[in-house]
């Protein structure tokens, strides 16, 4: 980006800003709220590189808009020409968001004329925002408050994460605390207008992961008034909006763990539990310095980034597409057509997904494999084919990003490092850790395949390989007794040994070709056993050697095949027990779903979740989500969307409204059920 | 080492005493009530069950029956009965819609299946023998409560008490929990509804409250029958003179062993009952 493009950029975003709507409440203090808006011409325009999957730097909670404009409003004589242009940049910027800050005290101070009855409040908000524009925040509602514009501003459409809020804003919550201020109940009031919000924007797949708790470099416990605050809030709202996240560790304090799980035994799949002991070593293993490991959050969905410190960008390889790849010698499944399909919600436009790997590279011919063991050397090679590609891929943006990508100016600006250098935070202005991550979840139902093969052609001899790619080929019709055959192989998810050493063979050569990866400039590309487009895996993947019809569901994560787990939780944990989670720390998440009836004639429910849980992290499950249905209530929530609109449940990493999902996310969970 | 006639292990069980549980269900029940919800577990022996709603109609059961059970409406499983050759058949269906219900397996085996979970029954949860009767192969269960015990396993015996003294007594000291249920307190009743008194039962439920040996009471309510006077005051009078009782529960039979009497191809007494009631309200309605 050149000198002009960068100033049309700065002159485009603050268009933008002037155009949102001006909101002071009718109640609460929290000002500021606009309806989304979506136009990739606009984000192309106004807004630099931001994906907006990871939380913005602490930079304007620590100095403020003023702060800001005054740190970027001269070239320092350290500055190039880059540096001087960029600082411009951001300065142009801010001069937007202060712009927007004060219109907002304006409105409120020309309400408080309208109204006198409401006077105090409204000078407050209008006290509040001319803090924030002016100065430094002071108090943790204006730290809030500041937070709640600045997430606003960051992208049109209301959505993106918003990282460890209970430790960036603490310390405004002490100093009112120490000065004898600390006011709970408007704390937890502002709090919940702040979700209400993000509710009211919108709900699903919005990247609002909000992560509390979690531990300092010397290993204590970061447990803070305000994580009771924020989850407190949320158990009082209890709505789709923020996906909640707890980070758990030895040291957690027990009402924290107890809190989980009471939350959890609701049945919302909230929160989700990242446990330290299993993240952070795996993290330092790699390179990632103790006092960045502390500081990890997740991003808009589970991957893990380092708040503050790090952006994100994730690719993702298609597992089971893989297998198909294997069985083909390179090719595709022939009776796979293009399927039009949306990504979650039923309001999302429809679109026909492709598979991104490469066809063509001749594997083997299945006719000339004698053993299970040639089956799996070739599916070694077409797996190292494709990830070298894919890992290529990633070199190149990294590179990109290295040399060429400008990142937002707006989030530039909330990065110490790029108000104090004028870098951008690729080169220099704050992302001190790199975050590029390749993930594949579905190595369980890729397991299935294998260990189908394995059972029914060379172990049971019920068909051969050539019949068994016939029969993909056909999608299994006319060849139902077969597909009944590999159907009841033994599936991952039942504490079937060797399924699940072939599960955890698959998600050791992923992860030991990934973890040896460098670029050219010595960087590694990060690990994880975690998939969020496995409803596209499953449009794209013809039938599988499981006896997976074409279109039919493919697991997520390191969960089993929805439907495949017939000996309930406690065999999806032995299996998931022999899976080198640990290992895949940009996230290798399990999600564990109960059934909701099963808990009647006296079952303790929070009693039996908790057990669940301490099982869970001594296996080595890094991160869990639990949550419960029940398949009737479900059903019937399909015929009559209108009386279930409460009912949230778990998609990948995001939770979202029942009723709002289309019907093919909506069968994948309902067969999640355990 | 002791053997039983095995129905089923069930992992995560969270109705058959507290916590998280793996329930051993033995085959074979000296009682027949009438509603009996785990049909398939009443007789000692391996049986065949045939679910037609999985049947793909391939036919490989035709080719491999050499008793004239398989035809082309399905599978006579009264003839497999006293057959030899149901694990092959079994095996011939890819769909498995035909299975056999029952094996014989060691303690060593089922322990096996057991510390699968040990790290998750925690302080709370455990181990249970069902059945069927489970004190009917007292032996095996002392032999397995022995072993579970070793591993510091919490065990729990689900049983009609419907027996010997002396089977309890054997079992007594490996026990931390009993589940009993009190179907009736009329003889003349429980003979009619379960196919055997219900005085020893009773009489060994007191004794157990005599040594404290807890328990939990579970009662199978069946409309009209049991939930009426004078079986219902008798029954809660009982209870409360009983010293030893953690919970009590009771609950409403309902007809969800549909499918496994349909599959063991039995006649089911419930369904039959509802119907009568759905003939009948049709006809007090016209």
């Amino acid at each position: 980006m050149n000198e002009q493009e960068i100033f049309q950029c700065v002159q485009s975003q603050q268009e933008v800003f002037r155009s949102y709507d001006i909101h002071i409440p009718q109640s609460g203090l929290l000002a500021g709220l606009h309806k989304p808006v979506f136009s990739k011409n606009l984000f192309k325009n106004a807004f630099g590189e931001d994906n907006v999957h990871f939380p913005m730097g602490d930079a304007v909670l620590k100095y403020g808009v003023q702060g800001v404009l005054e740190l970027t409003a001269k070239r320092t004589a350290e500055d190039t020409e880059k540096t001087a242009v960029y600082r411009q940049a951001v300065h142009g910027v801010y001069i937007g968001v202060r712009e927007f800050i004060l219109k907002h005290m304006d409105r409120a101070l020309e309400m408080k004329r309208e109204r006198p009855k409401d006077a105090g409040r409204l000078q407050k908000i209008a006290d509040n925002c001319q803090a924030i524009a002016c100065g430094k925040p002071r108090t943790f509602i204006q730290a809030l408050q500041l937070f709640w514009f600045l997430y606003l501003l960051r992208r049109p459409f209301g959505g993106g994460c918003i990282g460890r809020l209970d430790q960036k804003l603490y310390t405004f919550c002490k100093s009112d605390m120490e000065r004898g201020a600390w006011n709970r109940e408007e704390a937890m009031e502002a709090v919940m207008q702040f979700y209400g919000y993000l509710n009211e924007i919108r709900t699903g797949d919005t990247l609002r992961n909000l992560m509390l708790s979690g531990q300092d470099e010397g290993g204590r416990d970061l447990t803070n008034e305000l994580t009771w605050v924020f989850l407190e809030a949320y158990e009082r709202t209890g709505d789709a909006e923020p996906h909640l996240n707890v980070r758990l560790h030895p040291g957690s304090p027990e009402e924290l763990k107890r809190t989980c799980v009471r939350m959890l035994s609701e049945g919302k799949g909230q929160p989700t539990l990242y446990f330290d002991r299993w993240i952070m070593p795996a993290m330092e293993r790699a390179g990632i310095a103790h006092t960045d490991a502390c500081r990890y959050a997740n991003d808009g969905c589970t991957e893990t980034v380092i708040d503050g410190r790090s952006h994100i960008a994730f690719w993702q390889h298609e597992m089971v597409k893989t297998v198909e790849l294997t069985m083909f010698n390179g090719d595709e499944n022939p009776f796979i057509y293009p399927v039009s399909m949306r990504k979650n919600s039923r309001d999302m436009p429809e679109f026909t997904p492709k598979t991104g790997l490469s066809t063509g590279f001749r594997s083997g011919n299945i006719e000339s494999m004698g053993t299970f063991g040639d089956f799996l050397s070739a599916f070694k090679s077409q797996l190292y084919f494709q990830l070298d590609r894919e890992l290529e891929t990633i070199g190149r943006k990294i590179y990109e990003d290295e040399t060429v990508t400008v990142t937002s100016p707006f989030l530039a600006g909330t990065f110490e490092d790029c108000l104090l250098t004028g870098r951008d935070p690729l080169r220099g202005g704050g992302f001190s850790v790199y975050d590029y991550q390749l993930l594949s979840g579905t190595v369980t139902t890729a397991a299935d395949s294998l260990r189908a093969i394995e059972y029914c052609v060379f172990e049971k001899k019920y068909c051969t390989l050539n019949e068994l790619r016939e029969a993909m080929a056909a999608d299994f019709k006319d060849r139902e007794p077969l597909r009944q055959r590999l159907l009841h192989a033994p599936k991952y998810g039942c504490g079937e040994e060797r399924v699940d050493e072939l599960a955890a063979w698959i998600s050791r050569l992923f992860i030991d070709r990934v973890d040896a990866y460098r670029t050219e400039s010595g960087k590694r590309v990060w690990p994880g056993l975690y998939n969020i487009d496995f409803k596209i895996f499953a449009n794209i993947t013809g039938a599988t050697p499981d006896g997976r019809r074409f279109r039919d569901p493919i697991a997520e994560h390191c969960s089993p095949t929805p439907g495949a787990a017939k000996k309930g939780p406690t065999a999806i944990i032995e299996s998931a027990s022999r899976l080198p989670m640990r290992e895949g720390y940009a996230s290798s998440p399990l999600h564990i779903t109960l059934n909701k009836s099963d808990f009647v004639m006296g079952a303790d429910r929070e009693g039996i979740v908790a057990r669940l849980i301490e099982a869970c992290d001594e296996a080595g499950v890094p991160v869990l989500n639990i949550s419960m249905y029940d398949a009737a209530e479900l059903r019937r929530a399909q015929q009559e969307p209108e009386r279930y609109k409460d009912l949230i449940v778990r998609v990948w990493g995001f939770n979202a409204r029942f009723v709002e999902l289309d019907e093919e996310l909506q069968e994948h969970i309902i067969r999640r059920i355990c | 080492m002791e053997s039983a006639m095995i129905m089923d292990i069930q992992r995560y069980s969270l109705h058959d005493g507290p916590g998280i549980r793996s329930t051993v269900f033995l085959k074979g029940c000296h009682m027949s009530c009438l509603w009996c919800h785990n049909p398939e577990s009443q007789h000692r022996e391996p049986e065949m069950m045939y679910y037609p709603e999985l049947c793909v109609g391939c036919g490989g059961c035709l080719g491999r029956c050499t008793k004239g059970a398989a035809g082309e409406g399905g599978i006579d499983v009264h003839i497999c009965r006293d057959c030899g050759q149901k694990r092959e058949c079994a095996e011939a269906c890819p769909a498995e819609a035909l299975r056999v219900c029952g094996s014989r397996r060691t303690t060593e085996e089922v322990l096996r299946e057991l510390l699968r979970d040990r790290s998750i029954y925690g302080a709370e949860g455990g181990v249970t023998c069902s059945g069927g009767e489970p004190l009917l192969q007292a032996g095996f269960v002392r032999e397995l409560f022995r072993l579970c015990r070793r591993e510091d396993i919490g065990t729990c015996i689900d049983t009609t008490l419907n027996v010997e003294w002396r089977e309890i007594e054997s079992v007594l000291a490996l026990t931390d929990l009993f589940l009993v249920d009190i179907k009736f307190m009329s003889e003349k009743l429980a003979l009619k509804y379960t196919g055997a008194g219900c005085g020893r039962t009773l009489e060994n439920l007191r004794r157990l409250s005599e040594l404290k040996k807890p328990v939990y009471i579970r009662t199978p309510l069946i409309a009209g029958v049991n939930d009426i006077a004078p079986e219902s005051a008798e029954r809660e009078r009982f209870i409360g003179e009983l010293e030893n009782v953690i919970r009590a529960d009771s609950f409403y039979v309902t007809d969800h062993a549909g499918k496994k009497y349909r599959a063991l191809q039995r006649e089911n007494w419930l369904a039959r009952q509802q119907d009568k009631k759905n003939i009948s309200e049709k006809g007090d309605a016209e």
